[in-house]
């Protein structure tokens, strides 16, 4: 089967329901691993976006948020970025433009930005309003859903809306998968030829661009 | 049905943080109980582990005699001794992180009254900090070269002492991006070193869900430390994907297993027995070293300025130092006046113990010889006349001392914070005051505060986990 592996991550301050938010797509395709040796590693699933398969494999970066040069390894080759934080907590929301910063430099400048204002469910407590960080994610071009681990509201709809901006990205010649650190890998050949021979002459406009 | 309580009992252990209190009482229940599963069993030996209470007190430190000519830091000690002092110092803060402390940091998912554990984290991206910043402090991208070059052989170092954690800061330090980004300086490294480096950096890389050490780091034996970030993750993981029950309100043996592992492995440290004879000298002043508070803002800013973006625009060759560097402009928040009797009771301690690391001929006087080790190691020192007030060739203590109080205003635009409150999280035993300007500590349950000074070069902390036993 041909299919696109995209790299994900899922980023932004502790206590902000990344694992939970990840738990909650991965869901029960996540397989027990009893080798503590390899430790757990549950970060994978694969889903249909227009018509295509895309193997999504997600990088979590929770509990590690304060080790600043671990959470930095992260970024190399990331395709996509779930910017999440806690819509009950503006101390998360304040820490996003450190967040961007670091997925901007770090990542391939294309990488694709979701920002998520998680725990949706806990209205009572908001104290970022949604016109606001909507605001914020129209300033810094990312788009924005808010969610909910825990009742699983716009969970899926995030992941595959940045899926379904990448593999745009990639029809339109925006991202090449072929360069190194695009995050993007081709499950097999036939991926690749279908792709390359309509798209021979955008791919030679960006050759001349040195970035 | 004693089995069920006791099941429902080890869920809420998981759950909640009266952890201590509840073992006290369930421990022998525990015991008698436990032979029905691996899994509780297992949790009862953790259980029913010593507590390592006495390693968390902030110990005290005997002086000790000075032996034979005294080491400089970065500049003249080997690579082997560098990391094994790193090694001592990791070992020190990590073994005091207790188990409630790492459960805690599970269940809430990020640090909340964990000052130990938050300590630790500290050091690390201390380590990272200081690499870059060393590195940034040569001219010259040879130099630059050399340094790092040093920190790959202390890499190396701390590999082979088994300190994976340390071992993953300094890697994360120079493959910051304001070091990686140095296309010049990494032009000087001799293509052996930068086989090493790819190597070291394979081996920490997050590839893998960081296969690569999970298999050096259990197939290593003896003294181990773990990069903790790496295991934290882990355990937040477990947390979060597996239920505490499963049908009919049994436990969840597997999530139990899984915790233990990985529990087991961080916890275990606190009874191994570190290798290191340290020179205690040496491990306060990388101390000093490692206390910076910098952003990463102003260290990249310092990258660029030795390595401009666009180098066409300002050409720069491997013969000409790059410009030295200017005054940064770092926006230091608020600056409040010190009593100046508590600023010159710590200059003085720094300064002694510059006195006693540097002055080699034990005469009182850092003659400009001495000094340029000590600006080796301490970027962002004047230079030396300026120290040597009255020009005799000699910098005395009352100069240093004169020296810092002086540059103490000056200094605190360009270097950071200067003897301004720089609170970060502290836990007193007592209610206390602070030690810039004595005033009473607010307190909150636990009490807290710590106070970090820093004279804008050599950098200092200044914190007491009891204040009775004066500073550190």
């Amino acid at each position: 089967m041909s299919y696109f592996l995209f790299k994900f991550l899922v980023i932004g301050s502790a206590g902000s329901g990344k694992s939970c938010l990840l738990h909650q797509f991965i869901e029960n395709k996540f397989k027990q691993d009893s080798s503590h040796t390899i430790g757990v590693e549950f970060g994978s699933r694969v889903v249909m976006v227009a018509g295509k398969t895309v193997k999504l494999q997600i990088w979590d970066t929770a509990g590690q948020e304060r080790f600043r040069s671990v959470t930095r390894s992260y970024y190399r080759g990331a395709a996509g970025a779930l910017l999440v934080y806690d819509i009950t907590s503006r101390e998360t929301y304040n820490a996003l433009t450190n967040w961007l910063t670091d997925a901007r430099t770090l990542a391939s400048p294309n990488i694709v930005i979701i920002l998520c204002g998680n725990k949706k469910d806990l209205e009572a407590d908001r104290e970022v309003t949604f016109l606001e960080a909507s605001r914020f994610a129209q300033e810094n071009e990312l788009m924005f859903l808010e969610t909910s681990a825990l009742t699983g509201e716009n969970v899926e709809e995030a992941f595959l809306k940045c899926a379904r901006t990448i593999l745009n990205k990639i029809e339109s010649g925006e991202l090449d998968p072929e360069r190194m650190g695009s995050g993007i890998q081709y499950g097999d050949t036939t991926v690749r030829q279908l792709r390359q021979s309509p798209q021979a002459g955008s791919a030679q406009g960006r050759d001349q661009c040195n970035c | 049905n004693c089995v069920v309580k006791l099941q429902k009992v080890i869920s809420q252990l998981c759950s909640e943080h009266h952890m201590a209190k509840c073992v006290k009482l369930l421990e022998p229940a525990l015991h008698s109980h436990a032979q029905t599963h691996t899994g509780l069993k297992m949790f009862c030996v953790f259980l029913s582990s010593p507590s390592y209470d006495w390693m968390r007190k902030l110990t005290q430190r005997k002086k000790q005699a000075k032996k034979g000519k005294a080491s400089l830091l970065f500049d003249h000690l080997e690579p082997m001794e560098l990391a094994e002092h790193l090694t001592f110092l990791e070992y020190k803060s990590i073994r005091r992180i207790s188990f409630t402390d790492y459960q805690s940091y599970v269940i809430h998912g990020c640090l909340v009254d964990n000052p130990t554990l938050e300590r630790s984290i500290a050091l690390f991206n201390g380590v990272s900090q200081w690499v870059q910043l060393m590195v940034l402090s040569k001219l010259t991208p040879q130099h630059r070269a050399e340094v790092i070059t040093k920190y790959i052989n202390v890499a190396q170092k701390l590999l082979q002492l088994q300190n994976f954690n340390t071992l993953m800061a300094v890697v994360g330090g120079l493959s910051h991006s304001s070091i990686s980004r140095l296309k010049e300086t990494h032009s000087h490294l001799a293509p052996e070193v930068t086989k090493i480096w790819n190597e070291m950096t394979e081996l920490v890389s997050s590839n893998g869900n960081y296969c690569a050490y999970r298999k050096a780091f259990t197939d290593s034996e003896g003294f181990k430390i773990p990069i903790l970030g790496v295991h934290l993750k882990d355990l937040i993981a477990v947390h979060v994907v597996f239920p505490d029950w499963v049908d009919d309100n049994k436990v969840n043996i597997v999530k139990m297993q899984q915790l233990y592992f990985t529990f087991n492995e961080l916890v275990s440290l606190q009874s191994a027995v570190a290798q290191v004879e340290p020179n205690m000298d040496l491990i306060y002043l990388l101390t000093l070293s490692l206390d910076l508070y910098y952003t990463e803002d102003e260290i990249y800013e310092l990258s660029l300025l030795r390595e401009p973006r666009n180098p066409k625009s300002l050409p720069t060759s491997p013969t000409t130092p790059n410009k030295p560097m200017a005054p940064l402009d770092w926006a230091s928040g608020v600056t409040t006046k010190p009593d100046p009797n508590v600023v010159n009771k710590h200059i003085r301690k720094v300064v002694d113990s510059v006195f006693r690391n540097y002055d080699h001929d034990h005469d009182g006087y850092i003659s400009q010889e001495d000094f340029e080790s000590i600006a080796a190691n301490f970027p962002f020192l004047d230079s030396f006349c300026v120290l040597d007030k009255d020009q005799d060739g000699l910098i005395s203590k009352d100069e240093m001392m004169a020296y810092f109080l002086r540059a103490n205003p000056l200094l605190q635009c360009k270097m950071g914070p200067g003897f301004i409150h720089n609170f970060t999280e502290m836990t007193y035993l007592k209610p206390t005051f602070c030690e810039h300007c004595a005033g009473f500590v607010c307190i909150r349950q636990p009490l807290r505060n710590m106070f970090i000074g820093n004279t804008g070069t050599l950098l200092f902390i200044v914190i007491s986990e009891n204040p009775q036993q004066g500073t550190k």
